[in-house]
């Protein structure tokens, strides 16, 4: 181990690929020799951009495929194979339709309103990746209230949601739109005190603290608190408008929710955005909860930022295998699962990261015996939530099990009917109930 | 940074904010207003940031942006239709002019007058930190009593939002007088002629 | 200074909110013709308090094709076609009730192996629309299409033996007045042998993927309840009736092309709601394949088709037949003045019949409730315009 650790310090020419940013450090320091100093700051910061965005529109363009293929064989179908090999060329085809075709506007939207949503959700989208870090020292502005501005970034994009679901000047929309801001703003609160259960133990607000911070440790935080983890995720799903949560865009319920009336491209950017989000999304789970660019000192051999797109797929693909076989959840049930579940359990471990930073911090515990403890605590505490959840909250219908029963030879109305429930044998299907 | 990105960056934001502010002003349309608040509040953000002040500006986005103008834009919809708009009629407007002038000069007389020399010391790191320990060892007090203010007002919305029907009645009548008084036609004769009557031979 | 007109509606608006009791205005919304969860070009008018339906109204009509007008120009034998586009997802059992209706009239005796054939088609009918109408409720619940096309997997394989016996999928034109219109080809039995092997397998998986799922529970438990007694006044029939706890089934109440010989049992629920109707369909699949089984192990030689004059022309009367379609009780009414033609020709479209309790069900629930409420009582539209 201690040679691998020369060798990530020896090497950190601009060559060294394990880490993008030295060619960018070179970039700067060859522009302070000559040029003044806002030059060097724009140009490094121009470049992350576009080395930000060059990421992403093919990625995206990849990840469409890919979750049309993954949901496809989901469901015993081939997916998309027709446009180039294997399908891969579908997005590009669908792209090209999507510009080609005619752009409408209801003719009583509000214009301004409504021209600028699809343009103007894509800047919350494209901020957020700024300060995820894809390594060591690889992040485009690595903040030290980077936990305080992914949020902040990321509930700017309600307001655009809200902008277009109310121009459209359409019920389907603005229900939508109601729904996409209510449940924006009840997740948020689960997904903040999941990430100040972080902030706390960690004690850093920077995310690339927070990654050290398990990188320091040897332990990924989903271990530590696990609880947490899944109240990120499905609140993250809840912000995303992913089955089983996407009550603001419910197709079944109401056909598209705020984007019903785009039309050709301007739908497509939504839809570019909510995937490049789905995307984002899974990156921050894998870098909070699963070690981000770290991996047991794998991060050595490999570059991190192959680590951390490894992560994130895997969590992506968590995110479309949930979208592939879940329902849907009501609105009134998806605000009170939030509100009774969400929250009172994030809250809980805020409290229990306190007590332990504490212990860990004040008392002097040696973290390598109290970080196991405290992680099978949690797990413990974390299975004992779920179970006391599951059998106080549950909703009064679905306390009584379904029950199928066989009718014989009792064939008839209302009479028929009272002898065949007044049997004594066991029915033929039962589910459901405590 | 230099001089000059610095001051492009402040006239630029300067510019946005003030320029937001006076839409909000200008706007017939609440939901409008709302849009150009945005605006100028994510100006001010950058205005912060352009003080290296980070944990205020991210926070001025999250709490401004995020939250409250969502929070106007909900209270907004749940009015009906008949006050969301800027008013045609307020008879207040010339007396709230004044007042708002005022204390714009206020506030612009003591931002010239204050010595701001302190802050030009160089950036501060670790913001979060140090205004987290000033809010709980030296502020303390001041603290806790705007999280009982909050508390208050909380419970105070509350009871304001359970309107009973006897307000209803009365701010409906309240209504139905300022309908009597304008002198205009009533529209309901104008744009919703009764329907033709063609009896039963539709059926 | 003057308020404009549109000011002056707005505030008139606000005071009838503010008189009419509770201070919010109610929303209407249109869900279809044009909707993704309507099945088809049905309307429903539903007026909103917030996301609480208030009222729902049904307005139907916009897939009329006029078949009952059209059925009175053309002989008995040519209308069979116009019953497959009746209800499209079940057009054997349609075939069938039409052709029971016309041996009355025409006093036919149909040979077993007919009889037994057309048992045949109409399990494998009621296991495809089935199906069908299962898949799409798990959709209008918001699964993202895996239970459907899970589901359409047997579909399809229902309609391949379709297409193997008479050439069509959807529309049939199978049955015949005295029979039916083909005798089994013989790659039909291997086939349905294989189909009947795979079916349990099949069916265990989709038990364990959506009969235990919570969110399901939540989303179909308690919502659009219906008693037996107003189910029964409302006179619903099919697994919308028997979810209600009512044990009415046609197959046994009434049997018809010798279902009396078979072995099956009827499923019935116990709560009326969403999830019990799934359920139902469910349980009435496996006895389906039941009685497939014993089909195929007794199916007796001979003649598929008893002989007929090209045009019969049945003495002057009347007759009903009815059978238990997949959606309920399906009776067709002819009467005969003599001639060639029919002298009306009536359905009785369960679809139309169980869809007029949707507004009971519905009111007091969701806009979401009332989707799934209309997905669960499974309408084909086909079937309700006619």
């Amino acid at each position: 181990m201690t040679d691998l650790a020369g060798i990530g310090s020896v090497l950190g020419a601009w060559y060294d690929f394990r880490d993008l940013n030295n060619l960018q450090r070179l970039i700067t320091e060859w522009i302070a020799d000559w040029g003044p100093d806002w030059l060097a700051s724009i140009i490094t910061g121009v470049l992350g951009a576009l080395g930000i965005l060059g990421v992403i529109g093919p990625t995206l363009l990849i990840l469409i495929w890919v979750e049309r293929k993954v949901i496809a064989r989901f469901q015993q179908r081939y997916g998309p194979n027709r446009v180039g090999p294997k399908g891969l060329l579908q997005p590009v085809a669908d792209a090209v339709k999507l510009i080609l075709k005619e752009q409408l506007a209801p003719r009583a939207a509000d214009k301004l309103i409504f021209f600028l949503p699809p343009v103007l959700v894509f800047i919350p989208g494209i901020l957020i990746w700024g300060v995820l870090p894809f390594g060591p020292r690889m992040s485009v502005a690595d903040l030290n209230v980077g936990v305080l501005f992914l949020l902040a970034v990321s509930g700017t994009a309600v307001l655009v949601l809200f902008m277009a679901g109310w121009a459209s000047n359409n019920k389907y929309a603005l229900f939508g739109a109601m729904r996409a801001v209510a449940m924006s703003i009840s997740y948020e609160v689960p997904m903040v005190l999941a990430l100040l259960t972080l902030v706390v133990f960690s004690g850093t607000m920077s995310i690339n603290g927070i990654v050290q911070w398990q990188q320091q440790e040897d332990v990924i935080f989903i271990l530590l608190f696990p609880l947490s983890a899944i109240a990120f995720f499905f609140a993250a799903s809840a912000e995303l408008n992913r089955t089983p949560a996407d009550i603001s865009e419910a197709e079944s319920e109401i056909v598209a929710g705020y984007h019903t009336e785009y039309s050709g491209m301007r739908f497509g950017l939504f839809y570019a955005v909510e995937l490049g989000n789905t995307l984002v999304v899974s990156a921050f789970i894998a870098t909070f909860f699963l070690g981000g660019w770290w991996l047991w000192g794998l991060d050595q051999w490999v570059p991190s930022w192959v680590i951390l797109l490894a992560k994130t797929g895997a969590v992506y693909f968590l995110l479309i295998w949930t979208r592939g076989t879940l329902p849907r959840l009501r609105v009134d049930q998806l605000m009170g699962f939030c509100w009774k579940a969400l929250v009172p359990a994030t809250l809980l471990f805020v409290v229990v990261a306190f007590v332990e930073r504490t212990l860990l911090i004040s008392e002097g515990w040696d973290t390598t015996v109290a970080l196991p403890i405290m992680a099978v605590f949690n797990i413990a505490l974390s299975l004992g939530a779920v179970m006391l959840f599951a059998r106080v909250a549950r909703p009064a219908p679905l306390r009584r099990p379904a029950r199928i029963r066989m009718a014989g030879s009792d064939i008839g109305g209302l009479n028929a009917a009272r002898e065949v429930a007044a049997r004594r044998e066991e029915p033929q299907l039962q589910v459901g109930g405590d | 940074m230099s001089d000059f990105g610095f001051h492009l960056a402040f006239w630029s934001l300067a510019a946005m904010t003030i320029g937001g502010a006076s839409m909000i002003v200008v706007s017939r349309n609440l939901i409008h207003a709302v849009i150009w608040l945005v605006l100028s509040m994510l100006g001010i953000a950058g205005l912060y940031l352009t003080l290296s002040a980070e944990f205020i500006a991210v926070v001025q986005v999250l709490i401004y942006v995020g939250a409250i103008s969502v929070l106007m834009l909900f209270a907004i919809m749940l009015t009906p239709r008949a006050e969301r708009d800027n008013s045609q009629h307020i008879k207040t407007a010339g007396p709230a002019g004044v007042v708002v002038i005022m204390v714009m000069i206020a506030t612009m007389w003591v931002a010239i007058d204050t010595d701001w020399g302190a802050v030009r010391e160089a950036a501060l790191t670790e913001q979060a930190r140090l205004i987290g320990e000033s809010l709980i060892k030296h502020y303390i007090l001041p603290f806790e009593i705007g999280a009982v203010l909050l508390t208050a007002a909380l419970v105070g919305a509350i009871a304001l939002a359970r309107q009973d029907d006897e307000d209803a009645a009365v701010h409906a009548a309240s209504l139905q007088a300022e309908l009597d008084d304008d002198g205009s036609v009533d529209p309901v004769d104008v744009v919703d002629p009764p329907l033709p009557t063609d009896g039963e031979a539709s059926t | 200074m003057t308020m404009s007109d549109d000011t002056r509606l707005a505030m008139q608006g606000t005071i009838e909110a503010l008189t009419s009791g509770d201070g919010s205005e109610p929303v209407v919304v249109n869900l279809g013709p044009q909707h993704p969860s309507t099945h088809g070009v049905f309307r429903l008018k539903v007026t909103l308090d917030g996301e609480i339906v208030q009222d729902a109204e049904m307005r139907i009509g916009y897939l009329h094709r006029s078949m009952e007008k059209l059925a009175e120009e053309r002989t008995y034998t040519q209308n069979i076609p116009f019953t497959d586009r009746i209800d499209y997802l079940a057009a054997m059992s349609n075939n069938l009730a039409y052709c029971l209706a016309a041996e009355e009239l025409l006093g036919v005796e149909v040979p077993p192996r007919a009889n037994a054939i057309r048992v045949m088609f109409a399990e494998l009918q009621r296991v495809a629309s089935h199906a069908m109408a299962n898949g799409t409720f798990i959709n209008d619940c918001g699964a993202w299409h895996t239970p459907l096309f899970h589901m359409f997997r047997d579909r399809e394989r229902v309609l391949d033996m379709f297409e193997m016996t008479c050439g069509a999928r959807l529309t049939t034109n199978y049955m015949r007045i005295g029979g039916v219109a083909f005798d089994l080809p013989d790659e039909l039995l291997p086939t349905l042998e294989q189909f009947l092997a795979d079916m349990p397998e099949n069916i265990a998986n989709y038990e364990a993927l959506l009969l235990e799922n919570e969110i399901l529970h939540a989303r179909a438990r308690g919502v659009g309840v219906i008693s037996p007694e107003m189910a029964i006044n409302s006179s619903l029939s099919g697994p919308v009736l028997r979810a209600t706890g009512v044990p009415w089934d046609l197959r046994k109440a009434n049997p018809y092309c010798g279902y009396e010989s078979y072995e099956f049992d009827v499923p019935v629920g116990e709560q009326g709601d969403c999830f019990d109707r799934f359920l139902v369909r469910m349980a009435e699949v496996k006895e389906s394949l039941r009685i497939l089984r014993q089909v195929v192990d007794t199916l007796p030689d001979g003649p598929y088709l008893a002989d007929l004059p090209l045009h019969a022309r049945p003495e002057p009367g009347e007759s009903y037949a009815r059978v238990e379609s997949p959606r309920g009780e399906l009776g067709f009414y002819l009467v005969s003045d003599g001639g060639p033609a029919p002298y009306r020709f009536h359905c009785r479209p369960p679809s139309l019949i169980n869809l007029s309790a949707l507004k009971e069900m519905s009111i007091g629930g969701t806009l979401a409730d009332a989707i799934v409420t209309l997905g669960s009582i499974d309408i084909v539209v086909g079937e309700i315009d006619r």
